[in-house]
């Protein structure tokens, strides 16, 4: 899978902060890849729409996947951050893991806004460009992005969820 | 995101809450809190998620790339500011939040950039900042400065202004996702300049240079963000009390915040300059050092200084002590040794159009000192306002002597060879400093002597040089073409003006261009300017005056003998110059080790391998002694190269294999015997059976080779011989045919028929041949070999070569029903491999597995499989 491995290339080098500026924003790593694959002028990413769609997945697993590897070096009380390298700015540890669970539920019931928190989330996408690429009005997709976030929020502000299990 | 069911209960509580937020979320707080009540008394669970809910909407975290802060300044999508409607936040800076809007007032569409000020810096102090910053941004108007379009107060009493909105990247991210070259990079910068300079013309000092302070926009052009901290210069003593750092951070922030808070004043410490740091007065320099810090980021990918997790003053501290690396060196930083560092510092000069040998040749020098200038720990050493960074950035574009840099005579050779880099190309470049700085040097030393006609004759001829043929119309072939025509152009033009000139100035351009032929793989050419300019040194009266530049001819001529092969004549030279270098007092230690390697070069590849190691050893010894300079750069690879390839011979395989890798980490490693040695690797890992490594090998081989070396260099032509092989491996005769044919061209028409790289091209054409069914064919091809190594041959099999040439000899008569005879060379020759590889060296399984394919049909008819 290119974009997954062309993402992961692409993050991995900010997670490990080897790009000056340590940080990793999601959304410049997926045009970053969109616009080297379709440069090399591989078909199957002519459609933007699916591109986006696996580039917003692999985003997910990539971090996801990080924060597993932190949470594993996470010892003697100190603490390592996956937002120290994700977020523009300083602020609350986001639980990544945790974000990643309740994504995963909302989205058995609710598959198109996983998708749309996905996309919005992992894949940098506006609402108007996840309209776009879902094939959705942008009110529909403002609605359901606003509550789905909402409820992925009130999730993770639970005490339970910010310090998950070891 | 794996195993996360939700069951019907979870599936049904959660559609609930998601609907009834989308009713109440747009509800005013009267209605909704009614509602509420309403669902409590029937679900008290479903009301309290609702309830989180809808107090997460009001301060939404969840946004990609920021996912946290909350405060009164975050305004939602639609709301009204003045004339403006906020459509989606583009993003947090220290001083605020910025937001898409647009224009809602006017039937024109206008998308802006709207700030507001962030709540939690509240203070008179800091509106007064923001005011003047309104102020300040209205007296820009540059193309390339974010221009002010509004600016007023919000209805939560917040400042804001409205600027043009810039669409763009990150000037470091532009540039890195197009692989801008050095160069191109520096057109840009030069832009930044450009706009800064405009700001220091009116007195004003951004004060937080950074990438993401300048965005650079589809069509290139660069814009200024953020004048936020900048002030005008007169007002900077009033500020000092105001900016005393507290001892951490602050601001309860993580470590690792980019933006940083220091009393009253923001700063990004990666940028800040030291008297930032130190909370002392900003000046027109302050910027200079940002810029520095940018400059030094866009060429070499890092930065000069590690932040780290410090306090300001402790980082103040650091700076004062640590001297910034020149960016040269920091394309592969210390802690990058290994080979995922390697990676990493390739995959930065990749992003720059390079290798990391190119990248680090092209900032050392000028760019070094120019970024290093911009960098100085005192202001008052820096370039004093972006204008004057500009100017030595144009001037070392225009290839003329910087500010920067102390007007050196190795600075201005090479100062002069960039002004023709157009003309000749990189590779001309690299090929011709060297030569070029031979004949400003003899210049140089003739008008320390007076000698001023004779001077002025080297500089007349050195343009000649320089400027022979037009690029425009010699060939068309690319590069390689061009410099020929011009080296041929300056023989020819040399020729005709001869004699006008004293012997020993002709001698020294005869050398030079001599050594140009010699490293574009002319040998021919090489060959006879430098035996021209022996014989004019032997003539010129008391030439033991310019003795350096005899012997330097010398070695030179050496060079082209040493290709082909090791004659008497060869080796009387070679140790007669050793001998009178060794034994004049002041016997420069690279002459010496120059030598060594050259005469264990020679014994090596003429099968004297104990002569070899000696000789090799030795001048390894003289390596540590040896001050850092191109030429230690080239021998010590070098030297371990031919120390690998030895123990090759001896079929020490893993050893070899040691010492090339030893050579390949070393720094700066002339691309020419990088070549080598990733060929030389190669046929170790083909010959040890990982032919997928070493055909990878060899594909970086070729690659480089063709890049540096051009198609007709005996390199290359090695380079191909190996791929055969190791395609006639993996089973594939007739890629490796037409590979091997091009590879045998190129050896044959420079080598003399007992050089290595000719052996070893015509063993891999036997071995092929006897596959295709033609052993009359292999058969005259190694008797060429043997006859070419007839004098090692009389010393009896020690060769390994001589030995596989037996073998393979055998194995062809064997083919051709000659079954008596090649069986028993066969065996002759497999015992002789034996006896100088060891039992178990691949080589030695191979004519074994030959031999008993023999054996086990005697006189058989049918021919065993090839091999």
């Amino acid at each position: 899978m290119q974009v997954y491995d062309e993402l992961r290339h692409l993050a991995g080098s900010f997670l490990r902060r080897e790009r000056p500026d340590h940080k990793l924003q999601p959304t410049a790593l997926v045009h970053e890849v969109f616009m080297k694959l379709s440069r090399s002028g591989n078909p199957d990413w002519r459609s933007r729409k699916h591109f986006f769609a696996i580039a917003a997945r692999a985003m997910r697993q990539i971090l996801v996947d990080h924060a597993r590897g932190l949470r594993a070096q996470k010892r003697c009380g100190q603490t390592v951050t996956l937002d120290e390298a994700l977020v523009a700015g300083a602020g609350r540890d986001l639980d990544l893991l945790a974000l990643d669970a309740a994504l995963e539920k909302l989205a058995a019931a609710f598959p198109e806004r996983g998708r749309i928190v996905e996309l919005h989330f992992f894949g940098g996408l506006s609402v108007a460009e996840c309209a776009e690429v879902l094939g959705l009005g942008e009110r529909t997709v403002y609605r359901q992005l606003r509550s789905a976030k909402a409820w992925l929020q009130s999730v993770l502000d639970e005490p339970t969820a910010s310090s998950p299990p070891k | 995101m794996t195993g996360h069911a939700i069951t019907g209960g979870e599936e049904r509580e959660l559609e609930r809450a998601l609907d009834l937020f989308e009713e109440l979320a747009d509800l005013d707080p009267g209605h909704q809190s009614e509602r509420l009540g309403a669902i409590r008394r029937e679900a008290p669970g479903l009301a309290a998620r609702i309830e989180a809910m809808l107090r997460a909407d009001r301060a939404p975290r969840l946004d990609p790339g920021l996912l946290h802060g909350e405060s009164d300044s975050d305004l939602s999508a639609g709301s009204v500011i003045g004339s403006f409607r906020i459509l989606e936040e583009l993003g947090r800076g220290g001083m605020g939040i910025v937001y898409l809007a647009e224009r809602a007032d006017a039937d024109f569409e206008q998308r802006v950039a709207l700030k507001v000020m962030s709540s939690r810096l509240r203070s008179p102090e800091l509106v007064g900042r923001f005011q003047q910053e309104r102020r300040l941004l209205a007296r820009l108007e540059h193309p390339n400065i974010a221009r002010l379009i509004d600016g007023g107060f919000t209805p939560g009493g917040l400042p804001y202004y409205v600027m043009e909105l810039v669409e763009g990247e990150r000037i470091d991210r532009y540039c890195d996702r197009h692989r801008l070259t050095v160069d191109q990079r520096i057109d840009l910068f030069l832009k930044v300049c450009e706009a800064v300079g405009h700001a220091h013309r009116h007195l004003i000092v951004h004060r937080d240079l950074k990438p993401s302070n300048i965005l650079v926009n589809e069509a290139g052009a660069p814009k200024l963000l953020d004048f936020g901290i900048a002030k005008p210069v007169d007002l900077a003593e009033t500020e000092l009390t105001a900016a005393q750092p507290p001892d951490g951070w602050g601001a309860g922030s993580t470590a690792c915040a980019d933006l940083t808070r220091t009393g009253m004043m923001r700063l990004t410490p990666e940028y800040a300059s030291p008297e930032q740091l130190r909370g002392e007065a900003s000046t027109t320099a302050t910027d200079v050092y940002s810029m520095g810090v940018l400059l030094y980021e866009l060429l070499c990918g890092a930065r000069p200084r590690r932040v780290g997790a410090r306090s300001p003053r402790e980082l103040a501290e650091a700076i004062t002590d640590e001297a910034a690396m020149a960016p040269s060196s920091a394309v592969s930083a210390a802690d990058e040794r290994g080979a995922e560092g390697a990676a990493r510092a390739a995959e930065r000069a990749s992003l720059r159009g390079a290798t990391c040998s190119r990248l680090r040749r092209r900032l050392r020098g000028d760019l070094d000192a120019i970024v290093l200038c911009a960098l100085h720990l005192d202001p008052g050493k820096r370039y004093e306002t972006a204008q004057a960074l500009a100017a030595d950035l144009e001037r070392e574009r225009a290839g003329l002597s910087v500010s920067a840099r102390p007007d050196t005579l190795s600075y201005r050779t090479l100062r002069l060879l960039r002004q023709h880099r157009g003309l000749l190309g990189a590779v001309a470049v690299v090929v011709l400093a060297l030569s070029i700085g031979l004949l400003l040097a003899l210049r140089e030393t003739l008008r320390a002597r007076a000698e001023r006609d004779l001077a002025r004759g080297v500089s007349s001829l050195l343009q000649g040089v320089l400027e022979a043929p037009d690029p425009s119309v010699a060939g068309s072939r690319g590069r390689e073409t061009r410099l020929e025509d011009l080296l041929r152009g300056a023989s020819s033009n040399l020729d005709a003006a001869m004699g006008e000139w004293r012997p020993e100035v002709e001698a020294e351009i005869r050398t030079t261009l001599g050594r140009t032929y010699l490293n574009l793989g002319m040998l021919a050419e090489g060959e006879r300017e430098l035996h021209r300019a022996v014989a004019l040194w032997e003539r010129v009266a008391g030439f033991e005056r310019y003795d350096e530049a005899y012997r330097a001819a010398l070695l030179l001529i050496i060079v082209p003998t040493l290709q082909r092969g090791l004659t008497p004549e060869l080796e009387a030279s070679l140790l007669a110059l050793l001998e009178r270098c060794r034994a004049s007092e002041a016997c420069p230690p690279d002459t010496e080790a120059n030598l060594l390697a050259a005469l264990g070069n020679q014994y090596s590849n003429v099968g004297r391998r104990d002569e070899a190691e000696e000789r090799l050893e030795q001048a390894l010894a003289r390596i540590p002694h040896l001050p850092p300079s191109e030429e230690r750069d080239y021998l010590h690879p070098l030297l371990l190269r031919e120390l690998g390839l030895l123990a090759c011979d001896r079929g020490e395989l893993a050893r070899c294999r040691e010492l090339l890798e030893e050579a390949l980490t070393l720094p700066d490693v002339p691309d020419p015997h990088r070549v080598t040695i990733l060929r030389a690797l190669g046929t170790v890992d083909r010959l040890l059976g990982d032919l997928a490594s070493a055909r990878e090998l060899l594909d970086r081989a070729l690659q480089l080779g063709l890049e540096v070396q051009g198609p007709d260099h005996v390199s290359v032509g090695r380079v191909h011989v190996e791929q055969a092989e190791t395609l006639f491996d993996e089973g594939e005769a007739e890629q490796a045919r037409e590979v091997l044919d091009r590879g045998i061209e190129t050896l044959r028409a420079q080598l003399e028929p007992s050089h290595g790289f000719l052996t070893a091209g015509l063993l891999a054409e036997a071995r092929l041949l006897i596959a295709e069914g033609r052993p009359d064919r292999a058969e005259a091809v190694l008797r060429e070999v043997l006859a070419a190594r007839e004098p090692e041959r009389a010393r009896a099999i020690s060769d390994p070569d001589v030995a596989r040439s037996e073998s393979l000899l055998g194995w062809a008569l064997w083919r051709k029903g000659e079954h008596e005879e090649g069986r028993r060379r066969m065996e002759i020759a497999t015992e002789a491999l034996a006896e100088i590889l060891g039992d178990d060296d691949p080589r030695v399984t191979e004519a074994r597995a030959r031999l008993s394919s023999v054996s086990s049909e005697p006189g058989g008819t049918r021919a065993p499989g090839a091999r």
